[in-house]
């Protein structure tokens, strides 16, 4: 079954087109990622579908997202949170100054059952209990991505956004990143993941889509696409 | 429970404390006094907006004025009317309510322009809603002057009676702190505090930033309304000179020096303010040096912007208190 739909979308950032026209799918229970170098339209994308894209000057020209069967393209962001779709944004953005806890509190602003989210994801990163009453700003890069994802995970999202969490952080991080995700999926919630970092994007995901300059250049499950050689030469 | 005993006990304070005052001081001190509520009431509720929701506003003195002269013109003597304001129209020739009600509804107006002016204003950010917010002080300013069949322009308002007094002030500013701390210590307090802190992730954790800060607007306007209404009846005269820059800037001032995010910053620079320009009032007669007060005032809010930023107070005064005493107690032995 078909969780988000993305269609035609064409998104600008004043006369700048920054995604033109891609069209992907993601199935409920799967992780999926896009794949892309720097300023292939991956942010832009998610950006789009979370609704975030106004707040940052851009703007949906084109084409249609539909979640769960509703079309959203016109829902303002903080709605599509309520309607299960959580956004972990590029460079984290958690709150510096404030404690980790709060910043979880934060994130189950729509969330009804805070205890048992906050306990979900204590269980997902134990780290995060240790510090709970320590100043997000002070942690680690990696702890403050363990952070933005948790905090993103307490509205108890059916689809989690997650732009670049590998970015800067040192591999053996992103591989307990990578468990966690999996873990989460493995929980029931749909991923939808955007990455530089191929390899990781290769081994968990259950399907990929390539993109440049703005299109889907490939698309399948991860196997076929690295036999195709125009991704070879593209991706490294 | 443990707030309902806390908040009581502060009111008991706070009224044995204003007791004393309302017997012993001065004349002339006990007006001091008075005026510090007042202030304490528009730093406290701008910090609403301005500290908790990130709106820097400069239309606060804008809503005083407009509860001001509303509340002015609800309580002046139905008999006198008619010499006073020759052109009043029909509507307010009758219109009459006791001083309570007439600062409600001074408050409540306030209130209802802020709502209309907000679904504009509040979509602009930073420098351009600061300008946007000034931009209403400014066209109340002109109201005032040019509305003169309600407002007597530049002649102002004079013979309001004298209702207000120390009790009256300090009943709204407890009002004002307590509404305010409600607010800010509550699940709607940590989203305010969240979009504050970054207004995009906020958006993105499903927080309805517009909301909160039109919310946050209307009641600041709501309780700047009051303190219009509780001015006016305290110095019996109003002008539109009363509501221009110079308050807008002082309360600003006041805001920044005592911290603007938190509550006991707030009214901390309100009680500054007072204490520092009277304190100052002396130096300046002596050395004749007129306007050495409005100097020091800058040089210490420069110097506050340098060296900290977010105020004197950065943490509620109870916690800073507690801290103390924890400092001052002697480390356990193991």
């Amino acid at each position: 079954m078909t969780l988000l739909d993305v269609k035609e979308l064409f998104v600008n950032y004043g006369p700048l087109v920054a995604v033109q026209g891609i069209s992907f799918q993601v199935r409920k229970g799967q992780v999926v990622s896009l794949l892309g170098s720097n300023g292939a339209g991956k942010t832009t994308t998610l950006r789009a579908i979370s609704g975030t894209i106004t707040l940052v000057g851009g703007k949906v020209t084109g084409g249609s997202i539909s979640f769960d069967g509703q079309e959203i393209t016109k829902v303002p962001p903080h709605r599509r949170v309520r309607m299960g779709i959580s956004l972990v944004p590029e460079g984290r953005k958690i709150f510096h100054r404030l404690t980790v806890y709060e910043n979880l509190v934060v994130g189950g602003y729509t969330s009804k059952d805070l205890e048992d989210r906050l306990e979900f994801v204590y269980q997902l990163f134990p780290i995060l209990k240790e510090r709970r009453n320590q100043i997000a700003g002070s942690l680690s890069g990696g702890e403050q991505q363990m952070l933005a994802i948790a905090r993103g995970l307490m509205s108890n999202p059916k689809l989690l956004l997650l732009d670049e969490p590998s970015l800067g952080l040192a591999p053996r991080v992103v591989d307990v990143l990578y468990d966690a995700i999996s873990k989460i999926n493995e929980e029931g919630t749909t991923v939808l993941v955007v990455e530089q970092h191929v390899k990781k994007a290769l081994t968990h995901s259950h399907y990929i889509y390539v993109i440049q300059t703005g299109r889907i250049i490939a698309s399948g499950e991860p196997k076929e696409v690295l036999s195709m050689d125009m991704v070879k030469a593209y991706l490294g | 429970m443990r707030d309902a005993k806390r908040v009581l006990l502060t009111a008991l304070v706070g009224a044995a404390f204003l007791l004393l005052i309302d017997n012993f001081a001065s004349g002339y001190h006990k007006y001091l006094i008075e005026l510090m509520g007042i202030y304490a009431i528009l730093t406290v509720s701008l910090g609403l907006t301005n500290g908790f929701t990130d709106v820097f506003s400069l239309g606060h003195v804008g809503f005083m004025a407009v509860g001001a002269y509303t509340a002015a013109l609800l309580t002046f003597p139905l008999e006198k009317r008619p010499n006073y304001f020759p052109e009043l129209p029909e509507i307010l020739k009758g219109a009459y309510l006791p001083y309570p009600a007439a600062l409600i509804v001074g408050g409540l107006l306030a209130a209802a322009i802020a709502f209309v002016i907000g679904f504009p204003v509040l979509r602009l950010r930073g420098h351009y809603l600061a300008v946007a917010t000034l931009g209403f002080m400014a066209v109340v300013y002109s109201l005032l002057l040019n509305l003169e069949p309600i407002t007597r322009g530049a002649l102002g308002i004079s013979g309001i009676p004298e209702y207000t007094n120390i009790w009256w002030i300090y009943l709204w500013l407890g009002l004002t702190i307590y509404v305010t701390w409600r607010i800010v210590d509550s699940y709607h307090g940590r989203a305010m505090v969240a979009i504050r802190e970054d207004s995009i992730a906020a958006q993105s954790l499903g927080i309805d930033t517009f909301r909160y800060r039109l919310m946050a607007f209307v009641i600041g306007a709501f309780f700047a309304g009051v303190a219009g209404g509780l001015y006016a009846h305290l110095i019996t005269l109003i002008d539109p000179r009363a509501f221009s820059f110079v308050l807008t800037f002082n309360v600003i001032i006041m805001l920044i020096v005592g911290g603007m995010y938190t509550i006991s910053g707030a009214w901390l620079g309100a009680v500054l303010f007072t204490v520092l320009m009277q304190a100052l009032k002396p130096v300046e007669e002596s050395t004749g040096l007129y306007g050495l007060v409005e100097l020091i005032f800058s040089a210490l809010l420069v110097a506050i912007m340098i060296y900290k930023p977010r105020g004197i107070l950065e943490e509620e005064l109870p916690a800073v208190v507690r801290r103390w005493l924890k400092a001052g107690e002697k480390p356990e032995r193991s």
